[in-house]
């Protein structure tokens, strides 16, 4: 009779420790809070399989978060925080299941992010001061701390004294292939991409003056050499619109021909390293970026003008080809090093291939440079026309 | 007394001597039958076919072509393999060599599943130069790589041991690439 009892007792315990744990295992952990002087950190530890939906509220500052499906064994539970960011936080039992994090800031002004921590599972909400956009902050820091004596000698030229950009005025930044030290490549008869990729650069730059709606920038003048950091840097400077890079394509085969423009591809990292930039990004004007980091930025910053490129390269193209009569070899994108530090649309004509003895002597001629001059100036005009005609339908 | 020590020391020296300059007679037969056990039992040496891309006519997409080559169980080895027979390039004359002949591997390493491959400077030096010939270089290696070493997902481009910005001024190969489906045409 007692073994009766004590063996039911036994299994009773057994199957309540693991009701409880069950239970356990669905409830709302210890909320913890992490103040910083630069952030706050909030850690909401949630169970496997619970999601959540995040809102804002502008007057009175307040993020609201609704987590589902979760439960809590109180139905109101308060956590005064008072810290640089943050009065308090309320997690409210709504519903079934359902809990509601309400989080009262201090100020109107702050920057917030989400994200989901894996051992201990929990989600985290960073509160921190506002800051200017990923952009500025990254060509402050380039300003600041990416130059050299040396490289800043390379800077002199018109870009040094910018004037404010008017409304309605396109900026042109014309990136000339190559040059100096560098000559790219060279044909059968010697003809060098940088001579051909400057000549025809001047003559773009030439069309584009003379329309008043547009104000061009060369990245050089003359045969120089020019680091490929520095183009995209020059064209940031000058706060463009659109960068144009011209190059000269070469193959392995003589007989490979034709005309083709690219534009910059996603860069193919690890698995959440975007996310991992963009939390990151608190620590962008602080102190030194890792590399790393600042590649996936940077990359960041060109998938927003990607859609953009991509269209500007579709059109430059069609125009060249249509104005020059040469094989089409159309659109393709890669992962360049020239175009991935720009902060506008950026492409890159590759106008004909120098190894190939016929198309050389074609490049070399002034007639045709200024057939392919005119093809980008008239690819340039059309894209400009388009993208003004959104901006219209927008506004009316 | 003296006398038969010096006579057992002198069949000792005799027979050191002897023992020396027969040894290799007695060994003879013995190895010569090692030598025809392993000429009749060896097997021909292990091969693998491998499939290597090279650029079309037009240099716009890289074509996979088989070929046998030879089968080696230490993995760098097999790389070292792969990379020579894409630099020797295509037999068939209509499709295109993807890297300069003279170029080396100078050495291949595999760490946190990127592949390594370090080249001599001629895979630079004498390139054509031009985006199209510069990216049908870098993915004929990429993905030749990673096609034939499916256990791996990354390739890392090194010349003479240390990473480059670009091969000729434009791709930034920098980073380690992932395979590239959308530049593979299949025949």
């Amino acid at each position: 009779m007692v073994k009766v009892l004590l063996g039911t007792g036994l299994l009773f315990i057994f199957l309540l420790s693991q009701i409880c744990q069950a239970q356990q295992d669905y409830f709302l952990g210890e909320v913890k809070v992490n103040s910083n002087p630069l952030y706050t950190q909030i850690h909401i530890p949630i169970p496997e399989g619970t999601g959540y939906v995040v809102g804002e509220r502008k007057d009175p500052p307040q993020i609201l978060m609704n987590l589902y499906p979760i439960e809590t064994n109180l139905p109101f539970r308060e956590i005064v925080v008072a810290d640089k960011f943050i009065q308090k936080i309320c997690l409210v039992k709504d519903s079934k299941s359902v809990v509601k994090a309400i989080v009262d800031l201090n100020t109107p002004e702050y920057n917030f992010d989400i994200f989901s921590q894996e051992k201990p599972k929990a989600v985290v909400i960073e509160i921190r001061p506002p800051r200017k956009d990923i952009v500025t902050a990254l060509l402050e820091v380039e300003d600041a701390v990416g130059l050299e004596a040396e490289e800043r000698s390379l800077s002199f030229g018109p870009w040094q004294q910018v004037p404010e950009k008017k409304e309605g005025i396109f900026r042109i930044t014309i990136d000339p292939g190559h040059g100096g030290k560098d000559p790219g490549a060279i044909g059968p008869s010697g003809v060098k991409e940088k001579d051909i990729t400057l000549a025809i650069a001047i003559k773009l730059f030439n069309l584009l003056k003379k329309n008043s709606q547009i104000e061009v920038y060369l990245t050089r003048e003359d045969d120089k050499f020019i680091p490929l950091d520095r183009r995209t840097e020059i064209a940031n400077l000058v706060k463009g619109d659109l960068f144009i890079s011209i190059h000269a394509n070469a193959a392995w085969d003589s007989q490979v021909r034709g005309m083709e423009t690219f534009y910059n591809s996603r860069y193919a990292y690890g698995e959440g390293a975007e996310k991992v930039a963009t939390r990151e990004n608190i620590a962008l004007t602080s102190d030194g970026l890792p590399s790393t980091i600042k590649n996936i930025i940077w990359d960041l910053i060109q998938n927003q003008y990607r859609q953009e490129s991509k269209e500007l390269s579709h059109i430059v193209q069609e125009k060249i080809v249509q104005i020059c009569e040469a094989p089409n070899r159309g659109v393709k994108s890669a992962p360049f090093y020239v175009l991935r530090g720009a902060s506008m649309p950026a492409i890159l004509v590759e106008v004909g291939f120098i190894s190939n003895p016929w198309e050389e002597r074609k490049l070399k001629n002034p007639q045709f440079q200024e057939l392919v001059a005119s093809g980008i100036y008239q690819g340039i005009i059309a894209y400009i026309n388009s993208f003004n005609r959104k901006i219209n339908k927008v506004n009316h | 007394m003296r006398k038969k020590v010096f006579i057992f020391i002198a069949l000792l020296t005799v027979a050191f001597v002897a023992g020396i300059i027969f040894t290799p007679f007695l060994q003879e037969p013995t190895y010569q039958l090692k030598e025809w056990v392993g000429r009749t039992l060896s097997y021909p040496p292990p091969t693998r076919v491998a499939t290597f891309y090279f650029a079309t006519p037009e240099e716009q997409f890289l074509v996979p072509v088989k070929r046998k080559i030879p089968f080696e169980e230490e993995v760098n080895n097999q790389i070292k393999i792969i990379l020579q027979e894409l630099i020797k390039g295509p037999q068939n004359t209509s499709f295109i060599p993807t890297l300069p002949p003279e170029t080396k591997i100078r050495a291949t390493y595999i760490k946190e599943n990127i592949i390594y491959a370090d080249f001599s400077s001629s895979l630079k030096k004498n390139h054509p130069g031009g985006t199209s010939g510069e990216l049908v270089s870098i993915y004929s290696i990429v993905n030749t790589l990673l096609e034939n070493l499916p256990s791996y997902s990354w390739v890392q481009i090194l010349i003479e041991g240390e990473p480059h910005q670009t091969l000729v001024g434009h791709i930034d190969i920098r980073g380690p690439f992932t395979k590239n489906s959308e530049i593979i045409k299949n025949q």
